[in-house]
């Protein structure tokens, strides 16, 4: 990066973290930017907990080094850090008011009480639950307790805010409405979010960039959009989304082209700057997303990338449709959108053709 | 289809079940606690039965104010025996907490751990009490050992005194406090002490905010339950602080036989009672209207 070290929020190099014979981190490094709002998408046991946890200071490292905004911070207690955590069961205090939860922070710090009174007040507004004031922190809802515990770590003016799965204990529908709510807050406060969830979906939707973990390792680390579009491994490609994956054998490089041997015919594929050598005879391969397969009730003449199919299985979603497709001994999901009658509209049992056009082909690295 | 057997079983069943034990605790208990508080107003006759008039006389003797004049011998006794007690219930909180955290780190071995906290009940209090007078005697091995350590003065007995009073006092009733802080202490969600630091706060300040507003209903119970029994204790500080002056259990002891003063000996069992039900009123105002929670 050309810019400063300042514009670091977090720096993590070699982190290594073991509970006994479990490896929890196997040399993790990261650089999380200042402003960002940053995912650590893994399944459990993936180690993206005991990660926030080291930032926050609840756990200590192993091996490696941590900073936050530049300055070492491994051996400062997590009470002098500049970070503050929403917890995953929100941990609000019980025998306080929901007003003494948020001020609590301040209190710590001795802030002269009018003071705190209004920083609890502007807090309490800025996540909408200033009625609540008065209340225990067992007299109010999951929605409401996710709010309280963002305002009691947000009034402390944190450098990063760390978020442990702040919607997971949530139903469905609030939490796609928080997740919006959270983005919104992040990109007006302009503070670092640092946020664990094994929920890939919150991960797209609220992040700048996501961490994808796996058994103590960062798997791929990029924008949502590419974590999508371009997995790099198979556990990225099926961890976020569904996939198909295609394996097979080069036939043919070319210098932006690759041909490729698979059950399903050989197929053409844009050639990606892979990390891996590719080899004439080698094995490699694909990710395909379903919704990038096309289907077609009759083949064009000269069309790559044509294989034919066999419906087996069709799954109406309400906005799409989901086929599942054999091709001899293997088989392909597909989804179409529901858009026109023009597109899809098969039934079980019929013979069609699915077009796997050469740009959806995304080679993986393993 | 509901059963409608079921609804008509559910109907008399409770009633049943805990029939035996309504008919006994009236018979056994409120019908005599009634009696005590009717006979604490009545007044005693020359031969120490029980007459009219009906009259305020005991409860104002037992506050100083007895048919010699103003008298501190009943308000003292009352005094030294809360005194006792709230000593006592202050010293076994403070031996219990560092304890009560202890076993709950202690994994497996946990119910052994209470199992040794409860064993010394196993032996009866009294000769508990004298063992207490070997192990403080002149010549023991403890006793000598905190002669060297300047405690006390050299070939004398460490009782009657304090020391002997709190340590047979405490070792009495520590399991009361062990437990129900045990209890609480188990229970403990730790997320909230890592909120707390999480929120800026040291660790004296976690825990004061974090950890002791989770132990305080076990606090509570502990203190409870020992401040009322150590209040009516009366044979430790005999045997081990040398109180020849009477404590409230052989206070009310000595009416009900030598002195035949029934109703002055019921009066003083009320007003012990009533601070009872006081202590239980304030833990019930400041744990929220639970009930004492153990184990």
């Amino acid at each position: 990066m050309s810019a400063s070290q300042n514009l670091l929020a977090v720096e993590i190099k070699e982190a290594k973290r073991n509970f006994g014979n479990v490896t929890a981190l196997a040399g993790v490094s990261l650089e999380i930017r200042a402003g960002e709002f940053f995912s650590l998408l893994g399944p459990s046991g993936c180690g993206k907990t005991t990660l926030l946890r080291i930032i926050a200071g609840l756990d200590a490292l192993n091996g490696g080094t941590l900073k936050i905004g530049g300055v070492a911070a491994a051996e400062i207690p997590a009470h002098q850090r500049p970070v503050n955590t929403v917890f995953q069961s929100y941990a609000l205090f019980p025998h306080l008011t929901v007003g003494d939860n948020i001020a609590f922070g301040l209190r710590m710090k001795k802030i002269a009480p009018a003071q705190i009174k209004e920083r609890v007040a502007q807090a309490m507004s800025l996540v909408k639950i200033s009625d609540l004031a008065a209340r225990f922190p067992g007299e109010i809802s999951g929605g409401q307790k996710q709010r309280v515990a963002l305002a009691r770590a947000l009034i402390n003016e944190p450098q990063v805010l760390l978020l442990d799965e702040p919607l997971g204990a949530l139903d469905l529908k609030l939490r796609k409405e928080l997740q919006v709510e959270l983005l919104q807050l992040q990109r007006r406060l302009g503070t670092t979010f640092i946020c664990v969830t094994h929920d890939q979906e919150e991960a797209l939707v609220m992040s700048h960039r996501v961490a994808v973990m796996n058994a103590g390792r960062i798997e791929q680390l990029d924008s949502p959009k590419n974590l999508y579009e371009h997995p790099r491994t198979r556990f990225v490609a099926q961890f976020l989304g569904s996939c198909n994956l295609i394996a097979g054998n080069v036939t043919a490089i070319n210098a932006d082209a690759l041909v490729v041997a698979t059950p399903f015919g050989v197929l053409g594929a844009g050639r990606r700057n892979s990390s891996r050598p590719l080899t004439m005879g080698g094995a490699v391969t694909f990710a395909v997303r379903p919704e990038k397969l096309t289907l077609l009730a009759a083949r064009l003449a000269d069309q790559p990338n044509v294989i034919p199919v066999r419906v087996e299985d069709v799954i109406y979603n309400g906005a799409e449709t989901q086929y599942r497709l054999r091709c001899g001994d293997h088989t392909l999901s597909a989804v179409v959108l529901n858009a026109s009658h023009t597109n899809g509209g098969f039934k079980p049992g019929e013979e069609i053709f699915a077009h796997l056009a050469a740009e959806a082909l995304v080679l993986l690295d393993d | 289809m509901t059963k409608p057997q079921k609804n008509s079983a559910a109907g008399w069943r409770p009633l049943l079940i805990s029939g035996p034990a309504v008919l006994w605790l009236t018979v056994f208990f409120f019908l005599p606690l009634a009696t005590i508080v009717g006979i604490s107003f009545f007044s005693r006759s020359d031969y120490g039965e029980i007459t009219r008039p009906l009259t305020f006389e005991n409860y104002q003797r037992l506050v100083g104010f007895g048919f010699l004049g103003f008298d501190l011998l009943y308000p003292g006794i009352l005094l030294r025996s809360l005194a006792l007690g709230a000593g006592t219930a202050a010293l076994c909180l403070l031996a219990a907490l560092p304890l009560a955290f202890f076993i709950a780190r202690l994994g497996r071995c946990k119910n052994i751990a209470l199992t040794l906290v409860v064993i010394p009940f196993w032996t009866n209090l009294l000769i508990r009490t004298y063992a207490w007078q070997i192990i403080l005697s002149p010549e023991s091995p403890v006793t000598r050992a905190l002669h060297w350590l300047d405690v006390g003065a050299a070939g004398e007995a460490l009782y009657p005194g304090w020391l002997a009073l709190s340590l047979g006092m405490v070792c009495d009733y520590l399991p009361f406090m062990v437990l129900p802080l045990y209890a609480s202490v188990e229970k403990i969600d730790w997320s909230l002490a890592e909120a707390a630091m999480d929120l800026g706060a040291g660790r004296f300040q976690v825990f004061r905010h974090a950890v002791w507003p989770q132990i305080l209903p076990g606090a509570l119970a502990g203190i409870i339950l020992v401040l009322l029994p150590a209040t009516g204790q009366f044979v430790i500080p005999d045997l081990l602080g040398g109180a020849k002056t009477a404590m409230l259990g052989n206070a009310v002891q000595q009416q009900f036989t030598q002195n035949r003063d029934w109703p002055f000996g019921s009066a003083i069992s009320v007003v012990a009672l009533a601070l009872v039900l006081f202590g239980l009123w304030l833990y019930r105002r400041k744990n929220g209207g639970k009930e004492i929670e153990l184990a």
